[in-house]
């Protein structure tokens, strides 16, 4: 018998077997051998581009480490939050994204913590000024700090954001039009949007006459419809959509496009940003399953390579706790 | 339908009555010669497009990157899918359970799976190129790079730079 030499497929055989095995796989066997690795370097850079790519996150307060799945490449990984410089304990993760974790320490001290590296980036408090330090840190994250820097706080009534270098958090002012609750926020093409639990969005844009964030709003609320909403950015960023669930079980095209929870129905749309305030009822997600965190972060994520069972369903965070 | 030369004028004709096919000669790497039918010929985009150009079919196909062994079972393949009707529900769900047999043989003896992917990857054979590639794929899924290497007797040829890269691509992933 020959010997085996899978090591000399073509690309286009290695290409097609990368894409069946899915996408994780492909990065996978381009650690394989050297050849795989070259064949694949196209296909493999453009899965590293891939925003969202989702692992799973456990904090392990006994050992102040945090325990991460990404990748298949190593089984699991526990990161140790950095404790010199006698920073305080993480006892919570309070949000994620882009990425980077939000952690909460002993002293209600709050940092940005990228979880596969473990660098960790101290963010000032909410009530007082940091320091120079802070400052220096989200200097040379620049602009995509901007993007990165994201918090809810005040159960769902009030909203800070925190520009590039700035020392301290900024309190946005409500219009007096929107409602003060809202039970998501997003971040989407360079804006922030917040809807309410009556489907209500406002867009929060970079203001250039103020430090703060400009509203807008996108939709008008619709409280005999909608009982709760969530935003979630496409797979990819492309779109932004809105899962919301809808009471009401008479209506007839809710029984058909709905997606059927209990005694619950939830829709999906999408935002149509040529026609202002449209949103387009989504009635196949295709290969792509949203992960649906209920007063959290919600994430699409590709349900290619094998995992078709899972395409165009809904996943919600925990069990669903009623906002009445 | 495939044969070694001896008996391969009987079936030709038993062919030719039955089909009104014209018969094709498929010449392995080793000279051997497999005459197939058109219609089972044509499971290869590569042969089925030198026969519309008007190509050697009275000559014949020699084949110099497919060795016997490999070409006889890649015509099993051709055959079942190339002569047999898939209309009815029963007759595709023959033919699905022969893939999966098919493939299920190849499996076990991956020197093998390789060669019949190589073959249908040059002759052009969409679905049985599908069958094997997924099978590959199915053995990938799930498994760490070092389980991969095993599963496919792969040496181990990375440098540091590699390893390096390979680090960082994880911690982004």
């Amino acid at each position: 018998m020959a010997p085996v030499c899978f090591s000399d497929l073509p690309p286009e055989a290695l290409d097609d077997i990368a894409r069946r095995a899915g996408p994780l796989d492909n990065v996978v066997c381009s650690a394989v051998c050297r050849p795989w690795r070259r064949a694949l370097k196209t296909t493999r850079l453009r899965t590293l581009e891939q925003p969202s790519r989702p692992y799973s996150v456990r904090l392990d307060q006994w050992s102040n480490g945090i325990e991460l799945c990404p990748l298949r490449l190593t089984r699991e990984r526990i990161v140790r939050i950095p404790s010199d410089g006698g920073a305080a304990p993480v006892t919570r993760i309070i949000g994620s994204s882009h990425g980077w974790l939000v952690t909460v320490d002993e002293e209600c001290g709050l940092s940005l913590l990228e979880a596969v590296t473990g660098r960790a980036f101290p963010l000032p408090p909410i009530t007082s000024s940091g320091s120079k330090k802070v400052a220096s840190d989200l200097d040379q994250m620049g602009e995509s700090m901007f993007q990165k820097a994201e918090l809810i706080h005040g159960g769902g009534n009030g909203l800070s954001f925190l520009r590039p270098g700035a020392k301290s958090w900024t309190a946005l002012r409500f219009p007096k039009w929107m409602q003060r609750k809202y039970v998501d926020v997003v971040y989407h093409k360079g804006a922030f949007y917040t809807a309410s639990r009556e489907a209500a969005v406002t867009a929060w844009a970079p203001d250039a006459s103020s430090s703060g964030l400009h509203a807008t709003r996108v939709t008008e609320p619709r409280p005999e419809k909608c009982t709760w909403a969530a935003l979630v950015e496409s797979l990819g960023g492309g779109d932004l959509l809105m899962v919301s669930s809808v009471g009401a079980m008479d209506d007839e095209d809710h029984a058909r496009h709905g997606y059927l929870r209990g005694s619950r129905r939830y829709e999906v749309s999408r935002y149509e940003e040529r026609e202002e305030g449209r949103w387009l009822p989504v009635e196949d997600l295709g290969e792509v399953a949203i992960l649906v965190g209920i007063g959290g972060r919600s994430l699409c994520v590709s349900t290619r390579g094998g995992r078709d069972a899972l395409r165009n369903h809904l996943y919600f965070a925990r069990p669903f706790v009623s906002f009445e | 339908m495939a044969t070694g030369s001896g008996a391969a004028a009987a079936a030709a004709d038993a062919e030719e009555k039955e089909s009104g096919s014209r018969m094709i000669t498929l010449t392995s790497n080793e000279g051997k010669a497999f005459v197939v039918t058109e219609a089972s010929a044509r499971q290869s985009a590569t042969i089925r497009s030198m026969v519309d150009d008007g190509g050697c079919v009275d000559k014949g196909f020699p084949l110099p990157n497919v060795d016997s062994k490999t070409l006889a079972r890649v015509i099993q393949y051709c055959d079942e899918h190339g002569n047999k009707e898939a209309h009815t529900v029963d007759e595709r769900a023959a033919l699905a359970k022969f893939d999966k047999d098919f493939i299920a043989e190849l499996d076990a003896d991956k020197a093998f799976l390789y060669d019949v992917t190589m073959a249908a990857n040059y002759l052009h054979i969409q679905g049985l190129f599908a069958l094997t590639t997924q099978c590959i794929a199915d053995t990938i899924k799930g498994k760490t790079p070092e389980e991969i290497r095993t599963a496919f007797g792969i040496e181990y040829d990375l440098t540091a730079q590699d390893e390096e890269e390979i680090k960082e691509e994880d911690t982004h992933a």
